[in-house]
This record gives C-alpha cells, sequence and structure tokens, in this order.
C-alpha cells in the first residue's frame, strides 16, 4: 500500500514537470506575443504589463492577414479533396469486388513506400511544365491526388469491420449504392474520418518546405512559409510581433481541435489497435 | 450520374467466386467502380510514380531541368568527393540514434499515466497532452530561433541561475547540432503518447493479476509483461521515427542553414541546396535514391523482425 502511494507520487512529480515543460512553451508564446523589446530586454520570459495587444494587430497588418487567407483557401482545398476521394476509394475497396481490385490495390500500398524526398525535385518539375507554378494550384492538387494512401488504408480497414447485415438491410429496403456510402458508411465511421481529416489540415497547415518552392511570390505563400521568412528576414519585425503572429497561426488550429477533439482522441486510439 | 447506373453495380455480398460469368462481363459491369477509382489512380501516377521514376532516371544523368545526357553512375561516384554530404550522413546518423533515445520520455509518460489509478487524472493528462498540438510546428521554429538567440530564452535562463551564459546556440560550430536535437525539449509528442497508452491499456487484467500471484511487481511486471506487450507500437514509431528523421530537413534549413560550416547538415538538405542552389538535378535525385534505398531496405527489415517476432 505504502509502495503504490509512493509510486504514485513520483509518477504525478514526472508528468507535471514534463507536461508542464512543454506547456510552459505554449506559455511563454502568450506571455510574449504582448511584450515591447523594452519589455523584452527586462523581462523576456514573466508576464509583463501592460500586455500590448497592439502587437496583434501589427503582425495582422504586417502580411499574416494575406498569409492567413492563403493557408486557409489551401488547406481546407486540401481537407475536402483528400478526404473525399480518400473515403470514395477506401468504401470501393471495402465493399465492393471486381476484376483487378487486388492489384490497384497494392498499388496504393506501395506508395507508402516512395518517400517525398525521393520524388520531390521531379514533383516540382512537374508542377512546372504543367504551368502551375505561383498558384494555389500547385500546392493543392499534388496533395490532394496521390498523397492520399495512409487515409486509404486506414479507412477502408475500418469500413470493412461495419457489419454486412446493416448493408443487406438497407438494399432489401431499396437503398441505391450512394445511399449506403452517404448514410450507412459515412455516418458510422465519423470519428475515424474527422480524424483524418485533421491530421490531413494539420499536415496542410504546417507544410513549409513544398510551398516555398513552388510559390515565390510573397502574396501567394502561407502562413508557415510567411511566419518563417518574416522571423528569418535582416529587418525582422520585433520578437513580441513575430509571436503575436505565431498566436494567430494557432487559432485556426485550436479551432479545428476544439471541434474535433473527441473524435481525434477516440479515432487515434481505435486506429491505434490495428497498427 | 443516375442511380439507375449505381443499381447495376455488383452486389457487395456475393462471393467472387460464385459469379460465374465472363471477365469482360465483369468489368463491363464494374465500370461504375472504376470510374469512382480513377481519380486516385490518375493522381497516384502523375504525382507519384512517374516523379519516382524519373528521379530514377535522372540520378544516371547530367540534368539541368531541361536538358540531360546520360553520364552513367557518375552522380553516385561524385558523393565520394562531396565531403558535404558524407559529413552529412554522419549528422544524420547522429539524429537517427537520438530520435530512439528521445522516445524513452512519451514511453515514460505513457506508463505514468497508465499507472494512475483515477480514471479523472487520465483524462486530464490526456488532454494536456494534447493542448500543445494546436500550435503548428513552424511556430516552434519561430520560437526555438529565439530561445536559441544570444538573449534568448535559454542564455537568460542560465544566466539567472548565475552562469554568464553568451553562447549563440546555433551559430556556434560546437553546439548547433545538439541544439537542433535539443529542440522540442522535453520531446513528448502527443501521437506517440496516446498511440503507446492504447497499447498499455489492452495488457489483459488476467495476466497482470496472475503475475501478481507469482510476485512479479515493480519493475519486473514492466520489463516482462507491460513493455514487451506493446513492442508492437514501439517497433511502428521507431520506424516511422526513422522515415520521418532521415528525410527531414526543415529544421537545419530554417534554424542553421546547415551551418555554422557544414556542422547541422544533412542529405536531404544537401539535396536541397543541389536542387535550389546549383541546379544539379541528377545528383540532387542521385542523392534521394540513396535515401529511398536506405528506407526501403530498412522497412522490410523491419516487417521482417515483426513477423519473426509473431511467429
Amino acid at each position: 500500500m505504502k509502495n503504490s502511494r509512493v509510486f504514485n507520487f513520483f509518477a504525478h512529480l514526472i508528468l507535471i514537470t514534463v507536461i508542464g515543460l512543454t506547456l510552459a512553451q505554449v506559455a511563454l508564446l502568450l506571455i510574449m506575443s504582448g511584450k515591447t523589446s523594452v519589455q523584452m530586454a527586462t523581462n523576456p520570459l514573466l508576464p509583463t504589463l501592460p500586455f500590448h495587444w497592439e502587437n496583434f494587430a501589427q503582425a495582422w497588418e504586417l502580411g499574416i492577414r494575406d498569409y492567413m487567407g492563403n493557408s486557409l483557401i489551401m488547406s481546407i482545398s486540401i481537407v475536402i479533396g483528400n478526404t473525399g476521394l480518400a473515403v470514395i476509394t477506401a468504401y470501393v475497396f471495402a465493399r465492393y469486388h471486381f476484376p483487378g481490385k487486388n492489384l490497384i490495390f497494392s498499388a496504393i500500398l506501395a506508395l507508402m513506400m516512395i518517400p517525398g524526398i525521393l520524388t520531390l525535385v521531379p514533383r516540382y518539375l512537374l508542377v512546372r511544365d504543367l504551368h502551375l507554378l505561383n498558384t494555389f494550384w500547385a500546392v493543392i492538387l499534388p496533395s490532394v491526388f496521390g498523397a492520399n494512401a495512409f487515409q486509404i488504408i486506414v479507412m477502408r480497414t475500418f469500413f470493412s469491420t461495419l457489419p454486412e447485415e446493416l448493408y443487406e438491410a438497407a438494399r432489401i429496403d431499396g437503398a441505391s449504392h450512394w445511399t449506403l456510402l452517404l448514410r450507412i458508411t459515412i455516418p458510422l465511421s465519423s470519428a475515424i474520418i474527422s480524424s483524418m481529416a485533421i491530421l490531413q489540415f494539420n499536415g496542410a497547415w504546417n507544410d513549409l518546405i513544398w510551398p516555398l518552392l513552388v510559390l515565390n511570390r510573397d502574396e501567394l505563400r502561407p502562413l508557415s512559409v510567411g511566419l518563417v521568412l518574416l522571423s528569418t528576414n535582416s529587418n525582422a519585425p520585433e520578437i513580441g510581433i513575430q509571436m503575436a503572429g505565431s498566436v494567430i497561426a494557432s487559432i485556426p488550429m485550436i479551432i479545428v481541435f476544439l471541434i474535433g477533439m473527441r473524435a481525434f482522441i477516440d479515432g487515434l486510439s481505435t486506429g491505434a489497435v490495428k497498427l | 450520374m443516375t442511380d439507375q447506373t449505381l443499381s447495376s453495380l455488383p452486389r457487395t455480398d456475393v462471393p467472387i467466386h460464385r459469379r460465374r460469368r465472363g471477365l469482360l462481363l465483369r468489368i463491363w459491369d464494374s465500370r461504375m467502380l472504376y470510374l469512382l477509382l480513377l481519380p486516385t489512380v490518375i493522381g497516384m501516377i502523375l504525382f507519384q510514380y512517374y516523379p519516382a521514376l524519373q528521379a530514377f532516371w535522372g540520378s544516371f544523368n547530367s540534368w539541368d531541368g531541361r536538358h540531360a545526357h546520360y553520364i552513367g553512375v557518375y552522380n553516385y561516384q561524385h558523393f565520394l568527393d562531396d565531403p558535404r554530404l558524407l559529413l552529412s550522413f554522419g549528422n544524420v546518423a547522429l539524429f537517427l540514434i537520438f530520435n530512439v533515445v528521445s522516445l524513452s520520455v512519451p514511453l515514460l509518460v505513457a506508463y505514468l499515466i497508465y499507472r494512475i489509478p483515477s480514471s479523472f487524472q487520465r483524462y486530464l493528462y490526456r488532454v494536456l497532452i494534447v493542448i500543445p498540438v494546436v500550435v503548428p510546428g513552424f511556430v516552434f521554429i519561430v520560437l526555438w530561433r529565439w530561445l536559441f538567440s544570444l538573449n534568448g530564452g535559454i542564455n537568460v535562463i542560465l544566466r539567472t541561475v548565475g552562469i554568464d551564459s553568451n553562447v549563440i546556440w546555433l551559430g556556434n560550430a560546437q553546439t548547433a547540432l545538439g541544439s537542433l536535437m535539443f529542440m522540442g525539449f522535453p520531446w513528448i509528442d502527443a501521437f506517440t503518447v496516446l498511440i503507446f497508452l492504447a497499447g498499455f491499456l489492452t495488457v489483459p487484467h488476467e495476466i497482470l493479476d496472475a503475475a501478481a500471484v507469482d510476485g512479479a511487481r515493480g519493475w519486473d511486471r514492466f520489463w516482462h509483461i507491460e513493455l514487451p506487450s506493446i513492442s508492437g507500437q514501439i517497433k511502428v514509431m521507431v520506424i516511422l521515427g526513422f522515415i520521418g528523421t532521415i528525410q527531414d530537413f526543415g529544421r537545419p534549413l530554417f534554424m542553421t542553414q546547415g551551418g555554422p560550416g557544414w556542422t547541422t547538415m544533412v542529405p536531404g538538405l544537401r539535396m536541397y541546396y543541389a536542387f535550389t542552389q546549383d541546379n544539379a538535378y541528377g545528383y540532387a535525385s542521385a542523392i534521394g535514391v540513396i535515401l529511398f534505398i536506405i528506407i526501403f531496405v530498412l522497412t522490410l527489415l523491419n516487417q521482417r523482425l515483426i513477423r519473426g517476432s509473431e511467429d
């Protein structure tokens, strides 16, 4: 009994320290986003008053507004296109038999073995030859088409576990195949579909190197590229404004996670068993 | 796209061997399914298979993106004359080792959460771990660039505890590589913790009870029962970490540009520079091919290992 109390004490101590150090970085972002350069010089790590909200307005005017718009357009298009396509593809593989099924599915499985670094140079040239450089399509198309093998595989596994009786019953009631997809498959798989969509949004929102390569014009850049280049610039804005921009950059992610947190944790937990 | 065409689809509930019909007829019957798969198949060929093959082809050519001529294995031989590349393989090896070692933190965190009796506290810790996920990765680049700077967070903390530190962590050849690894301390990634935690939660109670009767507790119980039961998850995270780390060059690119000197150069970054600065597309492709081969061999080896442990 005494042993387990000692264990519990140390468990909490370690957890609070480790998680605290991680959360401290998030807190630091918030604290620094309200500081002027004078406050940064005297007391950079602890909260200082007054909190300079105007940092946020300045960051917004400095380009974050445009970057935010660009990021939203690209990320939302990618999530809708990629997830929609993955759901349809996974559904076809999970619930139908047709000639060549195994061959096509193996080709999708094999995609997992093609690392992004191998295709980076030719993909850039492909996008250039399609005259898509410096358009949002250069970012959206490669992410929507051909980059959803993982989503397809995870969803197909889940869709195949749905009971056939449900489909049988619906078919007897005269349900069309679209109904089977829209009324049975998708509602029963909402947790796994939304966690895949959240992962996809997260990936698209964070993507840094590809948009840097294919978008050279500042007015087209997403937040990731815009913010990082802003902070590495020789006449970079002061740290407080950079951090204010960083906080603004996190807001869409916060919204996405508030909506999908439950589904994300559930989806990940059920998906994890099959790893 | 009418329901009429859709209802002519083959039924899902009829096993394939029972449909004794001609192959061509079955293909014709499935035309709607092929149509549904068409965007995925075209996209996969256009944006994955074609570029992958082109990378192999390009690695045997001198190629500036428009004109190419065949030069055999020269690009691969050129590796040996490229000290930047050789150095970068040493660096990436260190990153790979560090990546495996740092997995012990999420493992420890997941285990401690799993062992806490109160389900409310377990839930609370899970939520706290997921919170930092809302901060995009590129924000941490901005944050840590400041933390490592002359009057940045790390030096301020060191000065507060009485060490007069004026190290520019990313600008010093002795500290730059270590700093890039330290970035993200204490390295708990919500995704990894949740995967490990899910694994621990599937350890059957009967086994734990039986072990307790036999007198196994504490360390024995962890080492002989709980840890082996999540070895699958650990292998997956190790291999995913490996694949991610060996390709990644975002950190060196934006934190140090591979410097100072070439001390933080990694193969991916060498490839990026060959591509963006030297217009050496063939050479860049050759580096990509080598990284692909390393990843491919390791993934196969890993699958063999997983399969071996299941037998």
